[in-house]
């Protein structure tokens, strides 16, 4: 069977590739992929839907291939949001091509795909002099000043990019990492570390007021512009969720289509490797909350106590009309206690079967190397919209693995996971050395020296357990290491397959600073592998889209059973059975209250219904679950019925049946 | 069907139209009827014709059903123009039940008008301040409160359809005018097993029986048949996208708080005013009035935005507690906190993105409706709502005065009628135009104190003044010129919580002059003690602002003779220009 599976994957890679008609042989630009997208009127499957012109009169463009049908599933694929990954934006064509030259995906399916939600920042990667950047154009007083936009980066040295600037300076911050000078880290004076150098972009302080480069051309980063976590008061996200055009414009349409049923974003993160980051602290604790006076007058409860969400909920239930729909959400909104900020257990059990899947997916296409870690999702972004608002199931893929370099420096430093691993002995036996150099690698407090650690051992007051939990209490260096390991690892990964990835310094004038040296990593090269690269990776992993494809719920009328009871009333049960292996909807899009329930109905009006409704609504079908629904009714002779099953986006289906008499 | 809507939405805007000629708007208001939608465009295109020289007519743009949102601006062109005067934002009826909230707005502008040739105060108020009015947003609401069958609480949405119930169906079920009467109003039905009895000396009024007592009635809700046979009644209305729950700060998704619309700004009706209020950025304070309660509210809307700085809060005490004085009976209050939580209102995105001070008023008091003499008010004590006999004791109350001042145009008596389900039963209870509305002849009375407030808080939106107060001779061509802010009015400049969160660049004072160079210059924090925080970069520009009633001192040390010219300018306070010699 696994066999079979990727034997099917790699049928399926090579029919990607005498399909394909788009030339994938380098990063298409704007004006190319308009061509591409012009191209499409050819076809009659597809068409370009223009969400919204940006400030720069660039076309924020959706091309829709496949005809949208009641029912039918649509899956919107959003790539390069951020502006700044044309790499997704790659994949994102190659999945069109793809589909395009295979009719099944778009008689089963309908697709919405964006090739870029940011535009404007997209156009800068085809401009001189290369700045990496994911703003767009909307103007923006970053520092507050008598001017605008007044104080961008310049390429001083004129090689084409922009890049850095370091000076040495007495109140630097920065040094050179050890064995490599060209790298900076920050020093760490809380080791007795004394900063070298200042850190600059390359440029001018256009406007004279001791800053560099503080207010650039721009703008908003349109892929932190969406409501979920959104942070107000930044110099980037935008004034509030939606107020760039772009963001606007791709919210409206994901609200007004219905039929979406799985949100798939192609970026920086990639929610198929890891599932959805969670640990965010709730706002209120449910298993605790105090009633206000008013409240509790009302439920009849103590408002000096505090009760469970459950309890409220039942109390609630109590004091309403019995008709009312009281539930979670309609109690929660009572209280003021509405979000969810964490995925939810049900759904992060869907996450974890996926993120197996996919691992077993990147060992077939031998992408299962030991990778840099893909970003976290961001507030704001489309990838948490769309979990937490949207209610829909959604994943993400990022398309640049950069494999992990062996950490050359360290490379006999314990991690912290290791030295967990030690008996007692094992640990005292690495020698004072050693434990020397453990202690200041996670930066233990002075007063704990080899020799005190011997003592505490010795007198069982502490173990190898309690010691690494106080490293990973002090270790601030985590986050830094993290940092240097991937520009290692960037390097590590340039040289082996070529490329320039760092631009060596060298000095040059400054006409305000001085003598400084220009130099550092190439814009782009942490996500934007080169022209070369390129095809053979979106190759391999955008096939996983079908694989996610894969999983989306069907709904089926399975069977139903009519029973006479005598005197023209007839018993009708109804099987309706989800064949996909995704719930309908997840459990966001229950609580989200946003998905549509499945509608059931028959066809023939005058159908007298004794117990039961004229149209049932059938909240949730587990993926590969079968919910039974009963109807009482009366036919005084034979009748002929279809039952009519209706999703806006998991199928439709009906079931022709008979009432007849014993 | 669709096409049938049509016509009946044609024949509506025919009628209205035949029924707005008959009443003819003329130039002064009155203010002792409420105005329909047409008539109100109207009213607003009368004051524009009539004092052309003082408004200007503002086109905001369309609704969601495609109804014109009109505003008038009121500016003294003479004086300069109206974004270089503190603004005053003033609006009603984002909730299309809330109508005279918009007779607020009318009078408002018709009072500074009529005044401005009479009344100096007025004068000097129109003279140096700007008001942007819109004295209707939600058009459509109100135009649907008028022309179909409501109550006084319904038809508060904004016109954008929805599937309020989750059942794949849109606006399916809808309150159902069984009577005819225009008023959508309760059912009720005698059952012998109901909850409910009538009250022995007041029998349209019922209350809920004690153990034991007779069951006389069951209340069935308002008038309607179940139009989607669900088992519910009138569940899925028109609309439901809260006017005033869809703006962009704070915004939280339906699920969380219902009429949120799918994403902030969802509605074009929103979208149009917070676009024309985006080039108004010196609107300092706003106004947006509601029904009802009594009650003027200021942020925060939600507790977990924690309280207003306390530069700021001191500004809201000083205008909200003298609003209290002009409108007795109203309170001043915070609106999480006294009311209820909400999420992506206005006036919340108002005070946080643009960093303006705001109140809601909500207007009408019930108890305004009272039907006692000074003896027997003094007898019933005055206790709190919640308890349901004072509750009882208020509507016996309001039937007296509806039976004695409103010839009993308020309520409607119960009558028989025959329920395609429930059979026998009885529609009556309180009319479309009460309860949150007061009766017409008290209409003059609440908009003028509550245009009164606004008056109060527009008089006293920052008027600065700049004097070079000290000019000396350090040596030879070398000058300290020292420079001071005074602010006559309670609201400072700019609010504390834009300087905080950085919403927008400070007040610019800045000095220039073609001889001369700025050597340094920084704000001057204790002037007796001469000490002066120097600004390190560009020092002939500072950053700035001038709090309530109080001042900003700046210092330059120039080198160089001759002109010099001093500039201050702000969002809100306008721009000032002073010159001087250096000899």
């Amino acid at each position: 069977m696994k066999y079979l599976k990727s034997f099917y994957l790699i049928f399926f890679i090579i029919g990607f590739a005498f399909s394909q008609k788009i030339n994938f042989s380098h990063y298409h630009s704007i004006s190319d992929i308009e061509k591409i997208l012009n191209n499409l009127s050819n076809s009659k499957i597809a068409k370009r839907i223009i969400l919204t012109k940006t400030l720069k009169g660039n076309n924020l463009s959706l091309v829709q291939i496949g005809n949208s049908e009641k029912g039918k599933p649509a899956i919107l694929v959003a790539a390069n949001m951020e502006g700044d990954l044309p790499l997704a934006t790659e994949a994102s064509l190659y999945l069109i091509n793809h589909i395009l030259n295979d009719k099944k995906m778009s008689d089963d399916y309908v697709w919405y795909i964006i090739p870029c939600g940011n535009p404007d920042a997209f156009q800068r990667y085809f401009e001189k002099p290369l700045h990496e950047s994911n703003l767009n154009f909307h103007e923006n007083n970053d520092d507050l000043d008598e001017n605008i936009d007044e104080d961008g980066c310049e390429d001083l040295n004129g090689d084409g990019f922009i890049t850095q600037m370091r000076v040495k300076d007495p109140l630097g911050e920065w040094i050179p990492i050890e064995g490599d000078s060209r790298i900076l880290r920050r020093a760490k004076p809380e080791r007795g570390e004394k900063g070298i150098y200042k850190l600059y972009s390359e440029g001018i302080d256009n406007d004279n007021d001791g800053l560099y480069n503080e207010d650039p051309k721009g703008g908003v980063s349109v892929g932190c512009n969406f409501p979920q976590f959104f942070r107000y008061f930044t110099s980037t996200d935008g004034k509030w969720p939606g107020s760039e055009s772009e963001s606007k414009s791709i919210m409206k349409f994901v609200n007004e289509n219905k039929n979406i049923a799985i949100v798939i974003v192609f970026g920086s993160t990639n929610i198929c490797l890891n599932k959805m980051y969670g640990g965010r602290k709730e706002e209120v604790n449910t298993s605790r909350i105090i009633l206000n006076r008013r409240m509790a007058a009302f439920l009849n409860a103590d408002p000096s106590q505090s009760y469970s969400l459950e309890e409220i909920i039942e109390m609630v239930k109590n004091s309403s009309p019995p008709d009312m729909d009281v539930n979670e959400n309609t109690v929660r909104e009572m209280l003021g206690i509405g979000s969810f900020v964490n995925p939810l257990s049900e759904d992060v059990k869907i996450y974890e079967e996926i993120s197996q899947k996919y691992k077993n997916f990147l060992k077939t296409i031998n992408l299962d190397f030991k990778r840099i870690e893909p970003e976290k999702e961001k507030d704001g972004s489309f990838e948490v919209y769309s979990y937490y608002q949207l209610g829909l199931p959604t994943f993400s893929l990022d398309f640049f693995p950069i494999p992990e370099a062996a950490d050359v420096k360290n490379e006999d430093m314990l991690s912290l996971s290791q030295i967990e691993k030690l008996s007692k002995d094992e640990f005292l036996s690495l020698g004072k050395e050693k434990i020397e150099k453990i202690l200041k690698n996670y930066n233990a407090p002075p007063n704990i020296n080899y020799d005190k650690i011997v003592e505490l051992f010795k007198s069982e007051k502490m173990d190898v357990k309690k010691f690494s939990d106080l490293l990973k209490k002090t270790s601030i260096t985590v986050e830094q290491d993290s940092e240097l390991l991937k520009m290692n690892s960037m390097i590590a990964y340039g040289k082996k397959n070529g490329f320039e990835t760092f631009i060596d310094w060298k000095t040059y004038k400054h006409p305000q600073l001085g003598e400084v040296e220009i130099g550092g990593f190439k814009p782009y090269v942490f996500t934007t592998p080169p022209d070369s690269l390129m095809e053979r990776l979106i190759k391999l992993q955008v096939p996983f889209v079908n694989e996610l494809v894969s999983f989306l719920p069907k709904i089926k009328i399975n069977r139903v059973e009519v029973k006479s009871k005598g005197n023209g009333i007839y018993e009708i049960k109804a099987f309706i059975e989800n064949e996909g292996y995704l719930p309908y909807p997840m459990a966001n899009g229950i609580r989200t209250n946003k998905i549509k329930p499945i509608i059931l109905t028959f066809n023939n009006k005058d159908i007298k219904i004794i117990d039961g409704k004229k149209r049932t609504l059938i909240k949730k079908i587990n993926g590969k679950g079968i919910e039974l629904v009963k109807w009482m009714v009366y036919s005084d002779k034979p009748l002929k019925l279809k039952l009519l099953a209706e999703t806006d986006s998991a199928l439709n289906d009906s079931y022709d049946f008979e009432l007849r008499g014993e | 069907m669709k096409r049938f809507k049509k016509i009946i939405i044609l024949y509506f805007l025919f009628s209205a139209l035949l029924f707005s000629q008959q009443k003819k708007i003329t130039i002064p208001l009155s203010f002792d009827y409420y105005y329909t939608y047409d008539m109100l465009v109207q009213a607003i295109k009368a004051l524009n014709a009539a004092y052309p020289k003082l408004t200007e007519l503002n086109y905001i743009g369309k609704s969601d059903e495609g109804r014109d949102i009109w505003g008038i601006t009121i500016n003294n062109p003479k004086t300069g123009k109206d974004i270089d005067k503190p603004g005053i934002y003033v609006d009603g009826n984002i909730h299309g039940n809330e109508i005279q909230a918009s007779e607020v707005c009318l009078y408002l502008a018709q009072y500074l008008l009529e005044n401005y040739d009479k009344n100096q105060e007025i004068k000097d108020l129109v003279d140096k301040k700007c008001f942007y009015i819109i004295p209707s947003i939600n058009v459509d609401g109100r135009f649907h409160f008028f022309n179909d069958p409501n109550n006084s609480s319904s038809n508060r949405s904004l016109r954008i359809p929805k599937d309020d119930d989750n059942d794949g169906l849109i606006d399916e079920d809808y309150p159902d005018d069984l009577d005819g009467d225009g008023n959508i109003c309760l059912m009720r039905k005698k059952d012998p097993f109901g909850k409910m009895k009538t009250l022995p000396d007041e029998p349209r009024l019922m209350v809920s029986i004690k153990t034991g007592e007779k069951r006389e009635w069951t209340l069935l809700g308002t008038e309607g048949i179940d139009n989607d046979e669900d088992g519910k009644y009138n569940e899925d209305s028109e609309g439901y996208v809260d006017g005033n729950r869809n703006w962009g700060y704070n915004w939280k998704p339906n699920y969380i708080q219902s009429g949120a619309g799918d994403y902030p700004f969802e509605s074009k009706t929103t979208t149009a005013v917070a676009e024309f209020i985006s080039k108004k950025p010196n609107i300092c304070v706003v106004w947006a009035f509601h029904n009802n309660g009594g009650m003027y509210l200021r942020g925060p809307s939600s507790k977990e935005q924690g309280e207003y700085p306390a530069d700021d809060i001191t500004v809201y005490n000083y205008l909200g507690e003298q609003a209290e004085r002009i409108t007795p009976g109203y309170r001043y209050m915070i609106s999480w906190k006294d009311l209820y939580t909400t999420y992506g209102d206005f006036l919340e995105w108002m005070c946080m993105t643009y960093g303006a001070y705001g109140f809601v008023g909500e207007l009408f008091i019930t108890e305004s409706e009272s039907f006692k003499s000074i003896k027997e008010s003094k007898k019933s004590p005055e206790s709190a709502q919640q308890d349901s006999d004072s509750r009882t004791s208020l509507q016996r109350e309001r039937l007296k005065f509806n039976d004695h001042l409103a010839q009993g145009e308020l309520f409607k008596d119960w009558k028989p009628f025959k329920h395609p389900v429930y059979g026998d039963i009885e529609i009556g209870g309180w009319v479309k135009m009460s309860s949150r509305l007061p009766a017409p002849f008290m209409l003059k009375d609440l908009v003028h104190r509550n245009a009164s407030s606004v008056i109060f808080s527009a008089k006293n939106t920052p008027e600065v003044e700049l004097e070079v107060f000290d000019v000396q001779s350090i040596s030879k061509d070398l000058y300290r010129v020292r420079v001071r802010l005074i602010n006559s009015k309670a609201i400072p400049t700019m609010s504390k919580y834009a300087i905080l969160k950085k919403l927008y660049p400070m007040d610019m004072l800045s000095i220039k002059g073609e001889k001369i160079k700025v050597v340094a210059g920084g704000k001057i924090q204790n002037l007796f003690n001469n000490e002066v925080t120097y600004k390190e970069y560009k020092p002939e520009i500072q950053f700035t602002y001038v709090p309530g009633f109080s001042k900003a001192e700046h210092e330059f040390i120039v080198s160089g003779k001759g002109k010099i010219v001093i500039t201050y300018n702000s969002r809100w306070a306008g721009k000032i220009e002073k010159e001087f010699e250096l000899k």
